[in-house]
């Protein structure tokens, strides 16, 4: 089962969320592998998350993808990081959302894809109250 | 053939959860189009501004400022340079006979 966390962002503002990675047995989790003649970086795996305002949302405006990336800051081995930009935040609807994480990998037979949910919980927009 | 899915866990924890500073948003910002508000510019109306004022670098203050008169420049005519032929230099002099502008090339 995922594990579980609320979070709480301001409605206009950027978010981010950085997620550290371990293998069940204690060992970091190697999200990327580089190349074999060193040229690049190729992913392990692939994370994607999304909120919704409710589990059954359909409504564009009530689904927001997440940006996510393994590769930042500093090409860290098991940090993940999936983040909102200001904009996609002051256009939520305030209150309650749900979200979840997942981590994406293909097996080796390269026919299946794995897809493990890491994370899961609540969103809460809170809407500012100045305006100008 | 299509891939097939496989949903598994208990493959991954996460130790650490790090949440962003929210960084507010910029919605608009002045910009100061007034030249003499430029940190290596003084050019305030104590300094003299007036019809035909340019601004000249003084190095001993390191700053752009107010002039009406121009001094150690060189005007270019776009023809040979003289001097690299016959070493003489076809200045302008001022009244103390001292050399106070230099006017380059055969024509003007």
């Amino acid at each position: 089962m995922a594990q579980y966390e609320d979070f709480s962002i301001d409605a206009g503002t950027d978010v981010t969320i950085k997620l550290e990675l371990f293998n069940p047995d204690g060992s970091t989790k190697i999200l990327n592998m580089a190349d074999s003649g060193g040229s690049g970086i190729t992913p392990k795996f692939l994370v994607k998350a999304q909120a919704k305002k409710t589990f059954s949302s359909t409504d564009s405006a009530d689904i927001i993808n997440f940006t996510t990336t393994t590769l930042q800051p500093g090409n860290e081995e098991n940090i993940a990081q999936i983040s909102l930009t200001n904009i996609q935040t002051a256009s939520m609807k305030k209150g309650r959302w749900v979200y979840d994480v997942e981590l994406h990998a293909r097996d080796s037979d390269l026919n299946t894809i794995s897809i493990e949910r890491i994370l899961e919980g609540k969103l809460t927009v809170n809407p500012n109250v100045t305006t100008t | 053939m299509a891939e097939a899915i496989k949903i598994v866990s208990n493959r991954t924890i996460i130790r650490k959860i790090t949440i962003g500073t929210p960084i507010p948003t910029v919605k608009s910002f002045i910009v100061d189009t007034n030249i003499a508000s430029l940190a290596d510019v003084s050019a305030t109306a104590n300094d003299g501004l007036k019809d035909g004022s340019i601004l000249v670098y003084d190095a001993d203050i390191s700053k752009f400022v107010v002039k009406n008169v121009l001094f150690q420049h060189r005007l270019d005519g776009g023809g040979d340079d003289p001097a690299e032929e016959t070493g003489v230099q076809p200045n302008i002099l001022d009244s103390d006979g001292e050399s106070g502008f230099r006017l380059d090339g055969s024509t003007f």
